[in-house]
C-alpha cells in the first residue's frame, strides 16, 4: 500500500516552464549594460612574470587580483582557490581578469590584446605524478587534500589466515554536468549592497565565499537564485569561482555586470566529477567467503580543494556498500593535481565508490566461480548491522522483497543463465545505497538548517527556505508536504524564491538533504502552524534543526559512529546486446527497484529515477572526458556525448515504501542514489556479452574492441 | 568589412560569386558552427556571405541526363522525403545530425564542407555521383571524389557554386528493388551515440552478383583517412571473379585496404578503432555476399 | 531584401529587422523581440533549445544569420502556447511529469508541434527520433515522450 501523499500532483512550475514563461536569467536580462568575460590561464601551471594590458576605452575595465577589496580567496570549505590568479596560476582555464563593457566585440578585442607571460613548472596531471610530488608539492607537503582512514574490525588476522587474497584496480572517468542552462549570474550594487542574480544551488555558499574578497559584512552581500536550467552538483560551488570576479567588478564600477558562460566556456573551464581509482585486496576463505577487504581510494581533486574532502568522506563511507562485512581498511585521499578542480556531481563519491565495490563483487564472484547474485545474498545488510563506520543500519532493510521484485520484473536469473551460451549478450546487477544528508555531525554542527513558514491574512501559507528548485521538484514537494501537514489545499502552499535577503539559511540543495531533511522541518513547521491557526490572521512559525534521536554519536577524528542517519538503497538491472563486428552496445533493458522511505510524488520521483539512470548510463557508457596536458579533449557538445532519446529504452522502475521516522512524511533523499547502480550493472553485462572482465568506465566500443579483438 | 548578399537569382548570386568571391550560405549549419562567436555578436566569418537558400532554381529533385539531379540549395529533408532517392543515399541522410538541422542543411552544403566525416560521401562516392559546379562563365560536371582533395578542400573555383548533385540513373536502377537479390547495399555509420552522433566511421559498400559472378563491386569508407576513400584497387580485382571465390581472393587484396586506411586518434575515437572496424564491416559484408543464395 | 531591411514574420505579426543580417536568429528573437522562449544552450545546433519553426519546419535558430528568413514564418514557443495546439502540448507535459528544470522544454514543445503536424498518431519509436536533437539532462526523456504521446492521444483532430 503507498502512501496517500504519493499521489502525483501537477507540479508548481510545470506550465510555465512548458510555455516558455519561466524567466532564467539570460530571459530576465537578454541584454545588460555591461558584459563580462574571463581572461583565463592558458597553461596549466606556472608562475606570473608579467602582464601587458591594452589601454581600455572609455567604459571598459580589467579587473583582476589588485582590484580586490578584501582577501585574495573564496571560502569554500578552506581558502585556497584565489578569486583572481595573481602570481601563480594551478590549473589551465584559472581566471586572471575579468573584461567588463558595454559592447562584446569591445571585450574581445581587449581579450586578445592581453598578453600574460608565464614561467611554466611543471605540472601533475595524474594521480601517480601528484603523489610523487612532480614540481614540487602544491598542497600541504604532500599534494593530499584530505585523507580518511577507516578500520573496521581488524584486517591483519584475515588476511594472515586467508586461504585466497584476490585484488584488482577500478577506475572511473570525468563527468560533465551539462545543465542545460550555462552558469548564469547578474550582479549589482544596490543600496550600498552587493546584490547578485544567480542560477545556483546555494545561495548562502555564495555569501559566504564573497564574504571575505569583499570584506563586506554578509548582511551587506545578497543573493538572489534564479530559475535555475539544471544543477547536478555543478552549481553548488563553481557559481562562487564565477561570482568572486563578477563582485569584485561591481564593487569597483558599481554597475550591473552580466556574465553567462558560452557552452564551450563552460565544458573547457567549469567543475567536473571526480576520477576514482580503487584498489582493492580482499582475503578469502577456502570456501570463496569474504573475511576482509583492504582498499585504497584516490580521488583526482584538480587544482583546488573545493568540496574535495566532503566527496571523499562520502566514497568512504559508502565504499562498503549495502555488505556487512566485519573487517575492513579503508585509505582514502584526495590529491591535487593541474586540472579543472573535480567538484560536485549527483552522488558526490557514492557512484565512484559503488563502481569499484559491485564490480569487485563481480570480480570476486567470477574468481570463485560463483553465480554473482548468490555471491552477495550472505553479506546483504539486515536492520541492525554494523557500518563501515561503526554506526548502525537502524531502518528495516527491503533488500531481500526489493531482490525478489527486480528479479521478477526483469527476468534476471533465467536471462544470466541463457546468455552464459549466447556470445553477445548480457545482463547485469548491482546492489547499492545512498546516505541521506550531511556527512556525520554536519547538519547539527555546520549546517543547522533553519525555515520560516508564513501564513497571510489570507491564510495563504508560505515556505521560506534555502533550498533550491532546479528541476527536482523541490517547489512542489516542500507544498505538498505542508498543505498535508496543514490539511489544506496545495494550490493554499507557496515556496518562496531564495533570496538572502528573504529567507534563512536552510542550508544547501545537496546531499540528498532537502526532502529528507529540510523537508522534516517543514512537515513540523506546519504541524505547530495547524495546531495555532487562526483563520484571518497572518502568523509565523520558525522551525530548527532538531537532530533525530537514537543514533550512534558521530566522532570526526575517529570517523566513527553513523555517517547518516538513514539510507536509500536501490537494485538496478541492465541488460544489452554487443554487436558482434562494431563492438557497439545496444542497451536493451533497464530495471531498478528503489527504497526512498515514501516518495513525496511518485511521478516526480519517477522523472528522478529515469533522470538519475539516463545521466549514469552516460556516465558508463558515453561520456568520455579526457584531460590532455590540463586540456579538456571534448571541447563541444558534438564531441562530449550526452544520451539523446534514441540511446537508452525506458527505465521499468517499482518503488517500495518503507517510512523514515524523521523524513518529511517518511521520504528518504531520491536525487542521488538513484544514479549511484547503473555503472556497475551495465558493465557487468557488458562482461557477461563479451567474456571479459571490465573495471573501468566509460566502457566505450573502443575499449571493447581492444578487449576482444584477436587480430591486434 | 564582411558583406551579406541576398541575390534574388541565380545569375544575380553567379555574378556577385565572380564578383566580390563571398563564401555560398546555404543551411549555415556548418559555417555558423565553424565560426561561431560569442552569443548576439555575427559569427566570425572570414571574409562576405552569400546567402543561397531563397533561390527557388536551386530546390528541385529531377531526372535529367541520365542523373539523378538534386538541387544545391535542397534541404536533406526534403532529399529524404524523395521515393526516388536510392537506399543507401536516405539512410546516410537520415542519420545526419537530428530532424531540425536537416530542415536547414543542404547535401551540396555537406559535400563543399568537405569533411573526411561527412556522412553522405561515402555513398554519394560509391554511386560515382557528380557535383554540377556553375560560373558566370558556365559549368562543368565533376566527380564528388575528385572534388574534395583534403580535409575541408575542394576544387570549387572563387567564382563558381555547386548548382546541383547528380547520381547516375544507371546505379539507381542497378540498386533498385527489381534486382533486390542480385545487388547488394550495405551503409552503415559507427556514431558516437545513437542520433544526433557525428561519425567515428561510416562505410557504403555495394555489390552486384550476377548468374553466380562478381559484375560490380564498390567499397567507400569515411572518416578513416583525409579524405573519403573508395577502395578502387580492391575492387578491380574482385570484380568478375566468381562470388565462390570471393572471401579467398578478398584475403589477398586486404593489403590494398592496409595501404588505403590511414585514420587517426582525436577526441572521437581511436585510429585501432577505426582500422579494425572498417576491415570487419568490410569481412562481413564479403562474407555475406559468399553466403547469398543468388551467389 | 530591400535596403538592407528584412522583413519575416514571427507568431503572425510582420517584423521589419535593420541590424547586422548576419546576427542569430536566435539572438534577434531573445535580445530584440523579448521572446525568451528559444532558449541558448549550446549556440552550435547540438542541444535544440533554441528550436523554433521555419515556415513549419523545426530549425535550430541559434544557425540561422537572421538576413536568411526574408518573407518567412517564425513560430516561437510564445506563439504556439496561443494556439489551442500549443495549449494541449503544455498541458500534456505537465501532466506527465516531463517537465524538470524546463530549460529544454520549449524546444521539445517546438519538436513536438512539428512531429504533430507530421503525424498526428506517432508510436515511441517516431516520438524518440523527433526529439532526437533536443537534448534533455533531467528526464533522460521518458515522461517526455509520455508527454508526446499524451498530446497525441487527447488531441485527436487538432493536427
Ligand atoms: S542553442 Fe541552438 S541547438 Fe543548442
Ligand atoms: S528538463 Fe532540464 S534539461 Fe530537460
Amino acid at each position: 500500500m503507498s502512501h496517500p501523499i504519493s499521489r502525483s500532483v501537477r507540479r508548481k512550475d510545470a506550465v510555465d516552464k512548458a510555455a516558455g514563461k519561466c524567466m532564467y536569467l539570460s530571459d530576465l536580462y537578454p541584454s545588460a549594460p555591461l558584459y563580462g568575460r574571463c581572461f583565463y590561464s592558458s597553461i596549466a601551471r606556472g608562475r606570473i612574470v608579467s602582464r601587458k594590458l591594452p589601454p581600455l576605452p572609455e567604459g571598459y575595465w580589467i579587473v583582476g587580483a589588485s582590484d580586490i577589496p578584501g582577501k585574495n580567496s573564496l571560502h569554500m570549505l578552506i581558502e585556497d582557490w584565489p578569486v583572481f590568479a595573481d602570481t601563480h596560476v594551478r590549473y589551465l582555464g584559472q581566471i586572471i581578469y575579468l573584461v567588463v563593457g558595454p559592447d562584446k566585440q569591445k571585450i574581445l578585442e581587449i581579450l586578445e590584446a592581453i598578453e600574460v607571460e608565464y614561467e611554466e613548472e611543471t605540472p601533475c596531471y595524474t594521480l601517480e605524478e601528484s603523489a610523487a610530488l612532480v614540481g614540487g608539492a602544491q598542497h600541504g607537503e604532500d599534494n593530499v587534500y584530505t585523507r580518511y582512514d577507516i578500520n573496521l574490525g581488524d584486517i591483519v588476522e584475515p588476511f594472515k589466515k586467508a586461504a585466497r587474497v584476490l585484488e584488482n584496480e577500478y577506475y572511473t572517468g570525468y563527468q560533465e554536468h551539462v545543465y542545460m542552462e550555462p552558469q548564469s549570474m547578474y550582479g549589482e550594487w544596490l543600496d550600498d549592497s552587493f546584490v547578485l542574480h544567480a542560477s545556483a544551488q546555494c545561495p548562502y555558499y555564495i555569501r559566504k565565499s564573497l564574504k571575505g574578497a569583499l570584506g563586506m559584512d554578509p548582511e551587506k552581500i545578497r543573493v538572489i537564485q534564479t530559475a535555475t536550467g539544471g544543477a547536478f552538483g555543478g552549481k553548488e560551488h563553481f557559481p562562487d569561482v564565477l561570482a568572486g570576479p563578477l563582485a569584485v567588478a561591481v564593487y569597483k564600477i558599481r554597475k550591473p555586470v552580466k556574465i553567462v558562460l558560452d557552452r564551450k566556456e563552460d565544458l573547457a573551464y567549469t567543475v567536473k566529477r571526480h576520477p576514482s581509482a580503487v584498489h582493492f585486496r580482499t582475503a578469502l576463505d577456502s570456501d570463496g567467503n569474504i573475511l576482509a577487504h583492504d582498499i585504497d581510494l584516490r580521488l583526482d581533486g584538480g587544482a583546488f580543494a573545493s568540496c574535495s574532502a566532503v566527496v571523499l568522506a562520502r566514497a568512504v563511507f559508502t565504499i562498503g556498500n549495502v555488505y556487512n562485512i566485519p573487517h575492513i581498511r579503508v585509505c582514502g585521499r584526495a590529491y591535487c593535481t593541474n586540472k579543472p578542480p573535480s567538484d560536485a556531481f549527483r552522488g558526490f563519491g557514492a557512484p565512484q565508490a559503488v563502481f569499484a565495490m559491485e564490480s569487485h563483487m563481480n570480480y570476486l564472484a567470477c574468481e570463485t566461480g560463483t553465480d554473482p547474485l548468490e555471491y552477495r545474498q550472505p553479506y546483504l545488510f539486515k536492520q541492525g548491522d554494523v557500518t563501515i563506520t561503526e554506526g548502525r543500519v537502524h531502518e528495516k532493510v527491503l533488500l531481500p522483497e526489493m531482490t525478489e521484485r527486480i528479479l521478477e520484473m526483469s527476468g534476471y536469473r533465467e536471462k544470466h543463465e541463457e546468455y552464459k551460451n549466447i556470445p553477445g549478450k548480457g545482463i547485469g546487477l548491482s546492489y547499492f545505497l545512498h546516505g541521506c544528508g550531511f556527512t556525520g555531525n554536519g547538519e547539527r554542527d555546520l549546517i543547522k538548517a533553519r525555515i520560516y513558514l508564513k501564513k497571510n491574512e489570507e491564510d495563504r501559507v508560505f515556505i521560506y527556505g534555502s533550498n533550491v528548485e532546479m528541476g527536482q521538484g523541490l517547489m512542489t514537494t516542500f507544498c505538498k508536504v505542508a498543505s498535508r501537514a496543514l490539511d489544506i489545499p496545495f494550490d493554499q502552499v507557496e515556496y518562496v524564491q531564495p533570496d538572502t535577503a528573504v529567507v534563512p539559511d536552510s542550508g544547501p540543495t545537496v546531499a540528498s538533504r532537502s526532502i529528507s531533511v529540510v523537508g522534516f522541518l517543514v512537515q513540523k513547521a506546519a504541524e505547530k502552524l495547524k495546531d495555532q491557526w487562526v483563520s484571518g490572521q497572518a502568523q509565523e512559525i520558525i522551525q530548527d534543526y532538531e537532530p533525530p534521536e537514537g543514533l550512534v554519536e558521530w566522532d570526526q577524528d575517529a570517523l566513527k559512529g553513523d555517517a547518516y542517519p538513514a539510507y536509500s538503497w536501490g537494485i538496478n538491472v541492465i541488460e544489452v546486446e554487443v554487436d558482434p563486428v562494431t563492438c557497439e552496445v545496444d542497451t536493451k533493458g533497464v530495471w531498478g527497484v528503489y527504497d526512498v522511505g515514501v516518495p513525496i510524488d511518485r511521478q516526480i520521483v519517477e522523472g528522478q529515477i529515469n533522470g538519475g539512470m539516463v545521466q549514469a548510463l552516460g556516465y558508463s557508457h558515453l561520456e568520455k572526458l579526457e584531460c590532455r596536458n590540463g586540456r579538456f579533449s571534448q571541447a563541444t557538445m558534438a564531441d562530449y556525448i550526452i544520451p539523446t532519446s534514441m540511446d537508452f529504452p525506458s527505465t521499468q522502475s517499482d518503488i517500495l515504501d518503507n517510512p523514515f521516522e524523521y523524513g518529511a512524511f517518511g521520504a528518504k533523499g531520491a536525487g542521488e542514489m538513484v544514479f549511484d547502480g547503473a555503472a556497475p550493472a551495465f558493465t557487468a553485462a557488458v562482461s557477461q556479452a563479451v567474456d571479459a572482465v571490465i573495471d573501468e568506465i566509460p566502457v566505450l566500443p573502443e575499449t571493447i574492441m581492444e578487449l576482444t579483438d584477436e587480430g591486434q | 568589412m564582411v558583406e551579406f548578399y541576398y541575390p534574388e537569382t541565380l545569375n544575380e548570386a553567379l555574378e556577385l560569386r565572380s564578383r566580390t568571391g563571398a563564401l555560398p550560405l546555404t543551411g549555415g549549419t556548418d559555417l555558423m558552427v565553424r565560426y561561431e562567436n560569442w552569443s548576439s555578436l555575427p559569427p566570425r566569418f572570414p571574409g562576405s556571405i552569400m546567402a543561397l537558400k531563397q533561390l527557388n532554381e536551386l530546390h528541385y529533385i529531377r531526372e535529367e541526363d541520365d542523373c539523378l539531379c538534386i538541387g544545391g540549395a535542397t534541404a536533406m529533408n526534403r532529399i529524404l522525403e524523395d521515393p526516388r532517392i536510392p537506399e543507401a543515399l536516405a539512410l546516410a541522410l537520415d542519420e545526419i545530425a537530428a530532424p531540425s538541422l536537416r530542415n536547414l542543411a543542404s547535401l551540396a552544403g555537406n559535400i563543399q564542407n568537405a569533411s573526411p566525416a561527412a556522412d553522405s560521401l561515402p555513398p554519394l562516392i560509391v554511386m560515382d555521383a557528380s557535383v554540377r559546379l556553375v560560373s558566370s562563365a558556365g559549368s562543368r560536371d565533376l566527380p564528388v571524389q575528385e572534388f574534395i582533395t583534403a580535409p575541408g578542400r575542394t576544387v570549387l573555383q572563387q567564382d563558381e557554386l555547386i548548382e546541383s548533385v547528380r547520381i547516375p540513373l544507371s546505379f539507381v536502377r542497378q540498386a533498385d528493388a527489381r534486382q533486390a537479390e542480385k545487388s547488394t547495399i550495405v551503409y552503415r555509420k559507427v556514431g558516437t551515440r545513437k542520433a544526433n552522433a557525428l561519425s567515428k566511421l561510416s562505410v557504403c559498400f555495394f555489390a552486384h552478383c550476377e548468374d553466380g559472378e562478381v559484375k560490380d563491386i564498390r567499397m567507400a569508407l569515411g572518416a578513416v583517412a583525409a579524405t573519403v576513400v573508395r577502395l578502387q584497387k580492391a575492387e578491380e580485382k574482385l570484380k568478375g571473379i566468381s562470388c565462390g571465390e570471393l572471401e579467398t581472393v578478398w584475403k589477398s587484396v586486404k593489403r590494398d585496404f592496409e595501404k588505403a586506411v590511414r585514420p587517426i586518434d582525436d577526441q572521437r575515437s581511436t585510429a585501432f578503432y577505426r582500422k579494425r572496424t572498417a576491415l570487419r564491416l568490410l569481412d562481413d559484408f564479403i562474407s555475406r555476399l559468399q553466403d547469398q543464395p543468388s551467389a | 531584401m530591400k535596403d538592407n531591411k528584412i522583413e519575416f514574420r514571427v507568431n503572425g505579426e510582420t517584423r521589419i529587422y535593420e541590424g547586422d543580417p548576419l546576427r542569430r536568429l536566435l539572438d534577434v528573437l531573445r535580445e530584440d523581440l523579448g521572446l525568451t522562449g528559444p532558449k541558448d544552450g549550446c549556440g552550435e545546433g547540438e542541444c535544440g533549445a533554441c528550436s523554433i519553426l521555419l515556415d513549419g519546419e523545426v530549425v535550430n535558430s541559434c544557425l540561422i544569420p537572421v538576413g536568411t528568413i526574408q518573407g518567412q514564418e517564425v513560430l516561437t514557443v510564445e506563439g504556439l502556447n496561443e494556439t489551442d495546439q500549443g495549449k494541449c502540448i503544455v498541458e500534456a507535459y505537465a501532466d506527465a511529469g516531463a517537465v524538470q528544470c524546463g530549460f529544454c522544454i520549449p524546444g521539445m514543445v517546438m519538436a513536438t508541434e512539428a512531429l504533430l503536424r507530421k503525424n498526428p498518431s506517432p508510436d515511441e519509436a517516431a516520438v524518440r527520433k523527433a526529439i532526437s536533437g533536443n537534448l534533455c539532462r533531467c528526464t533522460g526523456y521518458d515522461q517526455i515522450v509520455d508527454a508526446v504521446l499524451m498530446a497525441a492521444d487527447r488531441g485527436k483532430g487538432l493536427w
